[in-house]
């Protein structure tokens, strides 16, 4: 470019970051979306005795304290960098990425629990439409817990290469918001599968 | 049947979809393309004219064209011909409209709240298109002339948020009374008439003489009963002819593999005689079908009806457990392919679908309400000028009310309506009500228990009451 | 296809750098080709729009007629050249996704948000260059396969562009509801992709990346409009991707989210149950409603600024004008409502919504009567881009007023889904929408091509327009009201639709005149491309900081260092200066910012006093009251 040698403006905010939040915002709205159509369809579908009622698989409870715990770590993880203690900082990554893989196992355990509870996604009863719900919701959680998987295992990698600390933080800062992200979407919507049902 | 069973989606195209005609260079439309064509070189040269007359003016430095005068007079030429337009059309079209005689007992307080909003909106339509274009014209380009430097008024933009706040206010309160009126208390004394949607056309269920409509169940539904109506003998019906199918495509799903042997045998014979190109359709059938076979697509679609039809027995017992649901209240139903009311009766239609969304719509009685499967709902009119009346308004001697379809439900979606005939008495009534026959033929009726009376003229016949759709006119 | 008319681009645009042909014409990440991608796609899909709505226009308008050349065009959907029922369905279906998402979307909204928001705004690029690449490549794909489903055998998705389950969602319900529903999904989704990644870019860029001074009461009204633009998609497309995620489902797992209770095709009540088909118009006019100003906010934005340009006089009331943006883009989440007034709801929450829809009215009423206030007294240049902007200002008023019927849950009873609401919003949001986009397109022009549009082709194209829009749309009101249903095949066979059949002639009519005006405008456009004369840098004496830009548009944007803005965008006709235009980026310590706000400061209260008195008596004299 031939703007090199010019004076370039200053952000306020990192672009990355601000994106990152956007990109959240709008998420949000998809995940508020299919909570809502729960709320509006429960009592529709109550009013014709086609909503089965069922306890979540206690798997879910175990992801959610793994999901805490992760975001100790993250948050960790990103106290070290701040302090340029690398060292640390890989290891909390790492641990975080692999708490998030127990994460994916647990969810996946849970599941295995609600089809042996005969509780499909394509309901082999048709009333079972509550679990239906309760699979779009897991899953589409599930795909952006996949997303941050793959942000941790990248500032893992960046880490190992000493591409991360107090100087370039930009990775390492998107990566702990959006896993804090995923972390309090997937206790509140643990929370409101937990109650809704 | 087992050709309809795998291939009910070809069929079905098969129906509507024709197949493409050989296309050739001779039935072409060349008139067609050489207007085009035509209509392209006018514009060109058009666009060339006026390049010539732009360089005309640079060259002599005199301005031979004025735009900016043109433009400015145009849109005063558009204003007054716009306004001419508008009234033209209120006048020659005025007395099609349906505004001003309602033939309902609420359409009165529809028109007239019609009135004060068209009113208010005419008004400030006439009013803020003349400015503008005046404003066009008033204002065009002057080079001897400065704009008048305005950033802002803060009394007149106060002025007018405010005075549309209060005309709107205004509406809106109209408009909720008059929205509260339409969808308010239901009158005790209304007669329920089921109005029934299904591709492409409409039914109506009259209670009989128990006053009484029966329950009816979206399972209940078959050839002989339409409705779906809970009556013990077509329900029992049904099940025998679902059973009967279920026998007949297990049988199919056991000679499964012999059906695809035959199929395929006969595919090569076809292939190698030559014969599939004397009978393309034929063969182009059997190949579906051996395709279909072959990947196991036959298969699936057989488990699959054989599944449907088991649901749908199991279904059909669960309600059938129940003595209630089938108390003979239906029997005496009449379902007739005409609505005929009495005038200044209140009347209130129960909607249902079969298949789609539907929407029943009578412009005459400003009476609208979507038809949704799996959830009833309702709307009260009463009618108040007899078709014979409306006759007369119109000046039309073949004017009949009808019920159309106004969701979008597919292809004969605009042919899909229902006469609606409003009478004067009783006694017309009466005369066309006897002519229409009973769901049960009355010697099967007497010796059925005798109606319920004390069952509560239930609403709708399936379940329990959503709020959100009863609460329309409840 | 694009690309081939980009081509041209190389001989005038002077690059500094090398660039592979690929690089810069087709995965481009420059936002001002991208907005050209935009474009030129949107005007594609735009003109396959229009001829399929010329097509249904002659169905309706001679239904007995055969048309050979339809069945040339067609083939097996129009036999005997007379339209298929079910592709006249396909055909209105296809014409509202593209005119609504591809049109006045994408081909407004992107093509204008990612040409003038890093130039108006003063930034190089957009906050993610490669996103926004994205953005137009799955616009792109879900273009084509938007318009491949019009190929199959079945046709194209055909329940309506709002395609309500369970029509929709059931292969049997309807041809077009099997492949053709699928693929009109998979664009659907795509495109909300795309808008989430373009929409992120521009909120992005305008709060995080604006040039010195350019402070965000000095944004020129486009961005804002854009601005606002953004929010309302970022906020109300997921909910669409939701809704179209369990029509998907339903579609081809067999869930029942939005299916119940359906008896199809012989054999038996389908096994769904539970489900709910209201739900899916919940969420789908959770977006739908938003999506409505999604497509016209734009269209304002852009108008705001060439009227103010062309009127060489300020924006009547900048900050009145930001303020009901903002509750226009507020409001429209909480009205979605209205467009279900008769599906069975509430009566007490139709109430609501009736309420809440009619507040709308008072943002947009305040807008119009600014820009009349804007015209009165200024000094009209009548450039292509000003008609149309007027021409905008006009629909807006005529198309909005009937929203106040519609959004009245009693008036709806009688008028929903008739012709009256086909009038309502073809005018307030199709033809205001796209002459804010023929606006921006004629006086944004010389900014993109660096070439000037032919003006005299730009008068015909206008007027022709202009009448014929109001000749198509404003006779469909009376229809409307006569109770004549919309989305019909043909109306003769109802004998008292018999009395609208010469209107129905007329505005086919109208809608020819309307095609055959675009060619006008097809011609210009690519001609003047290639040919078109050479443009100055700033040739309308604009004054916001895109025109500080050099003519041959360059990567990057400036060639130095971003110029800073020391004013708002509307300094026109200053009593103080010679010229009639004050740039923004023009540094003149000495000037005041805000020349008003240093007189009123002498005396505000006589100065409000003498305008209005002025505005008032010329109000008088113009209807002889005085």
């Amino acid at each position: 470019m031939k703007s090199v040698k010019v004076k370039e403006p200053k952000y306020p905010v990192s672009p990355s970051k601000l994106n990152l939040w956007l990109f959240m915002l709008a998420s949000s709205m998809l995940f508020a979306a299919v909570v809502s159509a729960f709320i509006v369809h429960r009592p529709d579908a109550e009013g014709r005795s086609a909503w089965t009622a069922f306890d979540l698989p206690i798997y879910f409870l175990y992801s959610t304290l793994i999901v805490i715990a992760s975001s100790v770590t993250v948050y960790l993880a990103y106290r070290a960098a701040k302090n340029d203690e690398l060292n640390q900082n890989k290891n909390f990554v790492l641990i975080t990425a692999i708490l998030g893989i127990m994460f994916c196992v647990s969810q996946y355990m849970g599941w295995s629990r609600m089809v042996d509870l005969n509780l499909t996604f394509v309901n082999a009863r048709p009333e079972d439409i509550s679990a239906s719900y309760v699979w779009v919701i897991t899953v589409l959680h599930f795909v952006h817990i996949v997303g941050g998987i793959i942000l941790l295992l990248a500032a893992w990698i960046q880490s190992i290469r000493l591409n991360i600390h107090k100087k370039k933080m930009v990775l390492m800062s998107v990566t702990h918001t959006y896993w804090h992200f995923v972390g309090v979407l997937w206790f509140f919507l643990y929370l409101f599968l937990y109650f809704a049902q | 049947m087992a050709l309809t069973v795998i291939t009910p989606v070809i069929a079905l195209a098969a129906d509507v979809i024709e197949p493409p005609k050989e296309q050739s260079i001779a039935n072409w439309d060349w008139v067609a393309i050489l207007t085009w064509l035509l209509v392209l070189l006018v514009i060109l040269v058009i666009a060339r004219a006026f390049d010539i007359g732009a360089l005309t003016e640079k060259i002599t430095g005199k301005k031979v064209i004025s735009w900016n005068n043109i433009n400015a007079w145009v849109a005063i030429i558009f204003l007054i011909a716009g306004l001419a337009g508008v009234w033209y059309e209120l006048v020659y079209h005025g007395k099609y409209l349906m505004l001003g005689n309602a033939a309902s007992a609420h359409g009165g307080t529809y028109d007239s709240m019609f009135y004060w909003t068209f009113g208010f909106t005419f008004f400030v339509f006439v009013v803020t298109e003349v400015l503008l274009f005046y404003f066009m014209f008033k204002y065009r380009y002057n080079e001897n002339r400065k704009a008048h430097y305005y950033f802002h008024n803060n009394k007149l933009e106060i002025i007018w948020t405010i005075v549309p706040s209060i005309v709107l206010t205004f509406l809106v309160l109209r408009g909720f009374t008059t929205w509260s009126t339409i969808t308010g208390e239901l009158d005790k004394e209304s007669e329920e008439i089921e109005v029934f949607a299904y591709q492409f056309g409409w039914k109506a269920r009259y209670a009989g003489d128990d006053q009484v409509l029966g329950y009816h169940n979206v399972n209940f539904i078959s050839g002989t009963n339409p409705l779906g109506i809970a009556e013990t003998n077509a329900v029992n019906e049904l099940v025998a002819e679902l059973e009967g199918e279920i026998d007949k495509l297990e049988g199919l799903q056991e000679s499964e593999g012999d059906s695809i042997k035959a199929w395929s045998t006969r595919w090569d014979r076809m292939k190698s005689t030559g014969l599939f190109r004397t009978y393309p359709e034929d063969f182009k059938t059997l190949d579906e079908k051996v395709h279909d076979g072959m990947s196991g697509a036959y298969g699936r679609q057989l488990e699959k009806d054989i599944k449907r039809k088991k649901t749908a027995l199991r279904r059909i017992a669960e309600y059938q457990k129940d003595k209630d649901f089938f108390n003979g209240t239906a029997n005496d139903d009449k379902v007739t392919t005409e609505i005929v009311l009495v005038k200044n009766k209140p009347y209130v239609f129960k909607f249902r679908a079969r298949d789609v969304i539907h929407s029943a719509y009578m412009p005459d009685f400003r009476v609208q309400m979507n038809c949704v499967p799996g959830m009833p709902t309702q709307f009260a009119f009463t009618p108040t000028m007899t078709t014979a009346e409306a006759r007369e308004v119109k000046e039309n001697n073949e004017y009949d009310y009808y019920l159309f379809c106004n969701k979008i439900c597919g292809a004969a979606h605009y042919n899909m309506k229902i006469k609606v005939t409003v009478v004067e008495s009783e006694a017309e009534y009466n005369t066309w009500y006897a002519s229409q026959a009973p769901f049960v033929a009355p010697t099967t009726a007497e010796t059925s228990e005798p109606a319920v009376e004390e069952v509560a003229p239930a609403a709708d016949s399936t379940q329990v009451v959503i709020d959100n759709q009863v609460a329309f006119n409840k | 296809m694009s690309t081939a008319a980009l081509h041209a681009d190389e001989h005038h645009a002077d690059h500094h750098h090398k660039e592979s042909f690929i690089s810069k014409y087709v995965f481009s990440m420059d936002h001002k080709m991208i907005s050209k991608q935009f474009l030129i796609t949107g005007i594609i899909m735009g003109t396959v729009g229009l001829i399929m709505s010329l097509l249904f226009r002659l169905q309706l308008a001679w239904p007995d007629e055969q048309f050979s050349f339809m069945e040339t065009l067609l083939g097996k959907w129009a036999v005997d050249g007379k339209l298929d029922p079910n592709f006249y369905m396909g055909l209105v279906t296809i014409h509202g996704t593209i005119m609504v998402f591809y049109v006045l979307t994408a081909g407004l909204s992107g093509t204008f948000s990612n040409l003038l928001i890093p130039l108006q705004v003063g930034a190089r690029d957009m906050a993610s260059p490669f996103m926004n690449m994205l953005s137009y490549w799955f616009f792109f794909l879900s273009s084509v396969t938007l318009l491949s489903s019009v190929f199959i055998e079945t046709g194209p998705a055909s329940g309506g562009w709002t395609v309500y389950p369970p029509l929709s969602a059931l292969e049997k319900a309807m041809p077009g509801s099997g492949l053709g529903m699928t693929l009109w999904l998979s664009a659907i989704a795509l495109f909300i992709i795309s808008s989430l990644l373009g929409g992120i870019n521009y909120i992005s860029t305008v709060l995080n990346m604006r040039t010195k001074g350019m402070s965000m009461n000095r944004m020129p009204l486009t961005i804002w409009a854009f601005f606002f633009t953004a929010i309302l998609g970022l906020l109300s497309f997921p909910v669409l991707l939701g809704a179209a995620l369990f029509l998907i489902f339903d579609r081809s797992f067999g869930t029942s989210f939005y299916l119940s209770d359906i008896y199809l095709e012989g054999v038996g009540a389908l096994e769904n149950i539970g489900g709910s088909p209201v739900l899916y118009q919940h969420l789908f006019w959770f977006l739908g409603h938003p999506e409505v100003y999604i497509i016209l906010m734009p269209a304002l934005g852009i108008t705001s600024e060439v009227i103010s340009c062309n009127a060489r006089k300020p924006i009547f009331g900048y900050t009145a004008m930001v303020i009901s943006l903002m509750g226009i883009s507020f409001l429209s989440f909480i009205v979605w409502g209205h467009h279900m007034f008769i599906t069975g709801m509430n009566p007490f929450l139709g109430s609501v919504f009736m309420i809440l829809t009619l507040i709308i009215a008072v943002p947009s009423a305040v807008k119009a009567f600014n820009y009349l206030t804007t015209l009165w007294k200024g000094n009209l240049r009548f450039t292509p881009a000003m008609l149309f902007s007027i021409g905008l200002v006009s629909f807006f008023i005529s198309g909005g007023l009937t929203g106040i019927y519609l959004g009245n849950a009693a008036l709806d009873i009688q008028l929903h889904d008739s012709y009256f609401v086909v009038a309502h919003f073809h005018l307030v949001m199709g033809s205001a929408a796209i002459f804010g986009m023929f606006a921006g397109i004629y006086h944004w022009f010389p900014k993109m091509y660096g070439r000037m549009l032919n003006n005299t082709l730009g008068y015909f194209h206008f007027w022709l327009t202009f009448i014929s829009a109001y000749l198509v749309f404003f006779p469909m009101h009376f229809m409307g009201l006569a109770g004549v249903p919309r989305r019909y095949y043909q109306f003769t066979l109802v004998k008292e639709f018999d009395v609208w059949m010469d209107v129905n002639v007329l505005m086919t009519v109208g809608a020819l005149i309307g095609g055959f005006a675009q060619l006008f405008f097809l011609y210009n456009f690519f001609y003047s491309i290639f040919r078109g004369k050479k443009a100055t840098q700033n040739p309308w004496n604009s004054n916001s900081l895109e025109w500080s830009a050099p003519v041959e548009r360059i990567h990057g944007n400036w060639p130095g260092e971003i110029p800073t803005v020391y004013r708002g965008p509307y300094e026109y006709s200053r009593p103080d200066r010679e010229l009639d235009y004050f740039p923004q980026y023009e540094p003149d310590e000495s000037a005041p910012e805000v020349l008003e706000t240093k007189k009123t400061k002498t005396s505000p209260a006589e100065k409000e006093e003498v305008e209005s008195s002025v505005f008032f008596a010329a109000i008088k004299k113009v209807f002889g009251l005085s």
